[in-house]
């Protein structure tokens, strides 16, 4: 990096140039410059001259002697990935790549491995060299740290680094890459790895007396794991893997699925199934991963199945097991329940002759299930059978049970109804006997739909269902907890009931069927009464239909999806004075100014509840004194997740909870409430909302919140709060300039937190002799426009960029870390942290906005600011701090203008702060709100 | 002779559509009284009817001896109010002008009476077990079953359980009234609040067992069902969360 010198003041931006064009030497006070490859000849030489410079603060600019660096390769280099990901290097040898890494590509920032990335290292401001050097002072980067551990669920705090190392020092591995794998999978889930050698204890079962920490524990964990690591069983079948992928010679088989198997889709034994496994996300094992971690959905899959077939775990709801049959061992064990099992023994001699492996699976299973004594509910006719009875053996009792059904052709199961199946699928009509077998057989794999509630082709229409049948893939996202519509007209009957009886949380459409089954409901039968009025009534008008294949049943209340949400609302509102709704609750702005809403309205004594509508960041609830009581968290009701719901939602809550007043803040669905339901809300309280700043959509359109609701919900709204005059003269001229509603917009500024320091005074107490650097912090989204902040940084090598943030709405990688002058510092806790970087001066590149808030906190500090002339910006910072453009340029002129003149700039800004923020008070905040919630 | 069941046929401009209505209520009648010597009336309502609606309701009633009021409330529990006064029968069976009752409707509604003899003021609130819709929809669903363990109240605050279609006592109807819907100030569902409000009063409701009310779906009624979204039930205890007192 090139370190650049600042001088108090008076410096031009030729001086500026001149000094930045001295390109990659050394500079006068011998700081030495890294990461640029034409220096590399005279490295060892600088080495030696850097002995001693160990107090320097920034890792990123820490050199490396060349002995580590060296070691540095021989521990972490993967060849094969260093290889493939740089094609000039294509020609070296292993031994040649070790030495290039060493020598040149550590100063390159060419990774060493996949996992070992110098932008995610950047990003933690260490860098990939502070790091290697220090790496008990840092966590690991986001890609190891945050998907191994955070996402993991795992709740204790490991010291993941010290696992690592600890993991390269215990095991015999060459790699250190594959030892990070095995870490993953061990994060992910102690569960997986359990499986992955069910000879080894699991971790979670070595006793934990005998170590001091968790990381002792896991060393010692994976000591025996490494000592064992070629024995497998259950999961990695080597045998398996060696006959069935013959291009492999002379490698482990276990490391090469680790490393590699399993990313190209390659099976570990012979009964993981390719729905399970290549229909995990179409990308095999690694399809059980995403950016975010293991995929719950998956990993419940994979884990508890292959723990129920090791016959280890004895704590999992035990009826899900039959759906984790049904979804992870291939062929003829597709169905689940009362289906599985009776297909699976009527069909058990072919399945024995044909797949004997799985066979043997399922009765293992059923044999398991059975000597933990339990029944109800997997078979619950089958239990009836012998109820009264003192049954020796289960499995047999039941094989014999299962053949006399089927020769009495009684209702093998509540969800199968021969009438029904055979008045669906015509070509059944006359088939001897009973159509079941062709079902089981035939029936289900094509969708055929046996029973009014649960309609498979619309199951198999509705849902990619990886190649499976509709039936094995209802029971297979039911047994992971993620129910779905077992027909049209039908929610999802699990999702959500919360009546005691815990059969509801699994087999609840089962259960619902035994209640039709023995209440004769939709019982179209011939000879029913139902069957003849319907019949009697197509006499009359034969528009109705006597039987109708297309017709679809439903039944009260499970015909409306949103009951199961609906119904939590009133224990989790209950009664509320006061409503104010959010989208959700993190750390941007707008939850800024709920912050002093919550304040404001906290004065008046009632009761009040912040109903965010998605996820909810606590720490930020805390941060703001907002009472965790007082949060609603919708995001925690599952069934309230659907966009079409919220609405609802939000006028059963307002309705619900008797509350006096409403204030929308920033949130959709209450903004679609107010639209459509606000004549009526008015009728019971007060409606208001804030408006912040009209938003852009990715055509450059004029969108967001005030653009879409502003004029179709004014007449509902008692106040409308804006923070900044400039969007009130907006919204004015947008209304005609109506005095209606110019009456009820109400310009309401955000107050100051701190008190404001003097501009002046942190110009003047900025260090004597330091390089340039700017500060920038937000959402790395497209308002706020990241991309310009990295061009302006690479328009100004010489200065040092400190930028705080993360994307929150956009997926746009904008590579601000591969900028060297770019140091990315995370998220900010408090602005404190911004100001403790001594920066010249703060930059704002917002393409749209109202009043930032974040302005007005910069503006506390006391830091300088160069920000774009949009909304209410100039409200909060001088104007000659504005830039009125959008291009680079222009702000790079506007930049070196503010160093050259800092000292005069600081004083204009201290004039500025004196005459026009010193109202922004939260007595002034709380006076507004109060006074326009009472007046209206 | 004192009445014992008021049939309520109303009708708007639903035209020949009436036919299959009277000859279902007919059939229904028919073997009712196969059964039980009752003394039963029936009244087309008709409620700012068109040209054609009338006169196919002028053309049924003299074929069935059924009597004819017209009225022009603009609001179809308006109309049954004004019908119910109209009539004297202890018992009032309504049926829309388009829809179909099954033929054991009225049989089983009596004989639940016979059987049950409902105690109170009002007795019980009759209902078809299914809703067959037909036409531009096709759906059979089960109505809100109380006997039942799936059945929640708190579902009521979501959307009603039936059908305005029902048996029962004309006393109920006079002092638990339909209200007049005020689509401009965004409320209507006049039959869903009286659902409210009678179980809010303690009226009990009961389905029918293998009753069906034959709910035709006309073309049109999507987008009438879109705008009908922007409407809501009028406040009521049920739409509160916990103790309402």
């Amino acid at each position: 990096m090139i370190t650049f010198f600042r001088r108090k003041s008076g410096k031009t931006s030729e001086d500026l140039s001149s000094v930045s064009n001295k390109g990659a030497g050394c500079n006068e006070n011998n700081d030495i410059p890294v990461g640029n490859s034409q220096n590399n000849e005279s490295l060892p030489e600088i080495e030696e001259a850097l002995e001693g410079l160990q107090d320097v603060k920034s890792e990123s600019e820490k050199p490396l002697p060349l002995f580590l660096r060296q070691e540095i390769a021989n521990k972490f280099l993967d060849v094969v990935f260093y290889r493939k990901n740089y094609p000039d290097l294509n020609e070296l040898t292993d031994d040649e790549l070790t030495k290039h890494f060493a020598e040149h590509g550590f100063y390159e920032f060419r990774d060493p491995s996949i996992l070992l990335r110098h932008s995610e290292f950047s990003e933690m401001g260490c860098g990939l060299c502070g790091w290697l050097v220090e790496p008990d002072f840092y966590s690991l980067p986001s890609s190891l740290w945050e998907i191994a551990v955070q996402k993991s669920g795992l709740h204790y705090d490991l010291d993941s680094l010290t696992v690592v190392t600890k993991i390269l020092n215990v095991w015999k591995v060459s790699k250190v890459y594959e030892a990070e794998l095995l870490f993953l999978i061990f994060s992910h889930s102690g569960e997986v790895t359990r499986a992955i050698n069910g000879n080894l204890p699991s971790y979670f079962d070595w006793a934990s007396e005998e170590y001091s920490s968790d990381v002792d524990r896991l060393h010692a964990w994976f000591y025996e794991f490494a000592n064992n690591g070629t024995s497998f069983s259950n999961f990695f079948d080597e045998n398996f893997y060696s006959k069935k992928y013959t291009d492999l010679k002379d490698v482990n088989y276990f490391y090469h699925f680790l490393a590699h198997g399993c990313d190209e889709g390659r099976l570990p034994n012979a009964i993981f199934c390719d729905y399970q496994y290549h229909g995990s996300a179409s990308k095999g094992f690694s399809g059980f991963y995403n950016n975010d971690g293991l995929i719950p959905e998956y990993a419940t899959g994979v884990n508890v199945f292959l723990n129920r077939v090791c016959g280890e775990d004895k704590c999992y709801e035990f009826q899900r097991l039959f759906g984790k049959l049904a979804s992870v061992v291939n062929g003829k064990f597709d169905c689940y329940s009362d289906f599985s099992i009776f297909m699976n023994l009527f069909n058990a001699d072919y399945l024995h002759a044909s797949i004997g492996e799985r066979a043997r699976l399922g009765f293992d299973t059923l044999r398991w299930w059975f000597s933990e004594g339990r029944s109800v509910p997997f078979s619950p006719l089958f239990c009836r059978s012998i109820e009264g009875r003192d049954v020796s053996d289960w499995l047999d009792e039941f094989v014999s049970w299962v053949g006399d059904s089927n020769k009495q052709a009684e209702i093998p199961c509540y969800l199968y109804d021969e009438e029904f199946y055979r008045l669906r699928n015509i070509d059944l009509a006359s088939m001897p006997g009973s159509a079941f077998l062709h079902f089981i057989n035939h029936g289900q794999f094509e969708n055929r739909q046996a029973h009014p509630l649960f309609d498979l082709a619309w199951i198999g229409h509705a849902h990619n269902t990886f190649g499976r049948s509709a039936l094995d893939y209802y029971f297979y996202r039911e047994s992971v907890g993620q129910s779905i519509k077992p027909a049209p007209e039908i929610m999802p009957i699990n999702g959500g009931l919360d009546f005691s009886d815990e059969q509801w949380l699994i087999g609840g459409i089962q259960s619902v069927a035994e209640y039709f089954y023995e209440n004769r409901i939709f019982d179209l039968s011939s000879g029913t009464e139902l069957s003849r009025v319907i019949s009697a009534a197509s006499k009359i008008d034969p528009q109705i239909k006597k039987y109708d294949p297309i017709r679809t049943c439903s039944v009260m209340p499970f015909n409306h999806d949103a009951w199961p949400g609906m119904r939590k609302l009133a224990d989790v509102v209950g009664r509320r004075d006061i409503l104010i709704f959010r989208d959700g609750i993190n750390f941007g702005g707008a939850d800024v100014v709920l912050k002093h809403c919550y304040q404001a309205l906290s004065e008046t004594g009632l009761s009040i509840g912040v109903v965010a509508l998605s996820d909810v960041d606590y720490q930020v609830v805390d941060a703001h004194g907002i009472s965790r009581d007082d949060v609603i968290d919708l995001s925690s009701i599952d069934e309230t997740n659907r966009n079409d719901f919220k609405p609802h939602l939000v006028y059963d809550i307002i309705i619900g909870s008797q509350c006096k007043s409403i204030f929308n803040l920033n949130c959709g669905a209450a903004w679609v409430a107010i639209e459509d339901y606000g004549k009526i809300i008015k009728k019971r309280a007060k409606i208001s909302a804030f408006m912040f700043c009209d938003d852009r959509d990715v055509y450059e359109n004029v969108a967001g919140y005030p653009a879409r609701y502003f004029i179709s919900t004014a007449r509902h709204l008692d106040s409308i709060f804006v923070d900044s005059d400039a969007l009130k003269t907006e919204l004015l001229k947008r209304s005609a300039g109506s005095n209606n509603l110019a009456k009820k917009i109400h310009v309401l500024h955000s107050p100051l937190i701190n008190s404001i320091a003097s501009t002046v005074a942190y110009v003047d107490n900025l260090p004597e002799r330091r390089s340039i650097s700017i500060a920038w912090a937000g959402r790395f989204d497209e308002q706020k426009c990241p991309d310009l902040l990295r061009e302006i940084a690479i328009m100004l090598p010489e200065v040092k960029f400190h930028v705080w943030g993360k994307a929150v709405l956009s997926k746009k990688n904008y590579n601000l870390s591969s900028v060297p002058n770019i140091i990315l510092e995370g998220l900010y806790s408090v602005v404190d942290e911004i100001t403790a970087k001594e920066c010249d001066l703060y930059l704002y590149t917002s393409r749209w906005d109202g009043i930032p808030t974040i302005l007005l906190r910069i503006q506390e500090q006391g830091i300088p600011i160069v920000a774009s002339d949009v909304g209410g910006v100039s409200e909060a910072i001088p104007s000659v701090g504005l830039v009125k453009g959008y291009s680079a340029g222009e702000y790079v002129e506007k930049i070196r203008y503010f160093i050259d003149n800092l000292s005069d700039i600081s004083e204009v800004f201290d004039a500025y702060k004196q005459e026009n923020l010193a109202e922004r008070t939260q007595e002034n905040f709380t006076e507004i709100i109060l006074e326009s919630n009472n007046g209206n | 002779m004192a009445t014992d069941i008021s049939v309520i046929i109303t009708a708007h401009k639903e035209g020949e559509l009436l036919y299959p209505t009277v000859r279902s209520a007919n059939e229904a009648i028919r073997k009712l009284k196969s059964n039980h010597d009752l003394n039963l009336s029936v009244l087309i309502y008709l409620d700012d009817a068109d040209d054609y609606t009338k006169s196919a309701a002028k053309d049924v009633a003299e074929l069935y001896g059924f009597d004819i009021l017209e009225g022009s409330n603009g609001d179809p529990g308006q109309a049954r109010m004004d019908a119910i006064q109209h009539v004297t029968g202890e018992y009032i069976a309504l049926l829309d002008g388009d829809d179909l009752w099954s033929d054991n409707w009225l049989q089983l509604c009596w004989q639940y009476i016979l059987d049950n003899s409902p105690e109170g003021k009002y007795g019980d609130i009759l209902h078809p077990e299914y809703n067959l819709i037909f036409g531009a929809h096709n759906l059979l669903v089960r109505q809100g079953d109380p006997g039942s363990p799936f059945y929640d109240e708190e579902f009521l605050r979501l959307t009603n359980y039936w059908d305005a279609l029902c048996f029962a006592r004309r006393q109920l109807f006079l002092d638990i009234s339909y209200q007049k819907n005020d689509v401009s100030s965004g409320f209507a569902h006049e039959d869903y609040l009286w659902m409210c409000e009678t179980l809010s009063s303690g009226v009990s409701h009961v389905l029918m067992k293998d009753a069906v009310h034959f709910k035709r779906r006309r073309m049109g009624s999507v987008s009438q069902f879109a705008e009908e979204r922007k409407v809501k039930v009028r406040f009521n205890n049920l739409s509160l969360y916990g103790d309402s007192n």
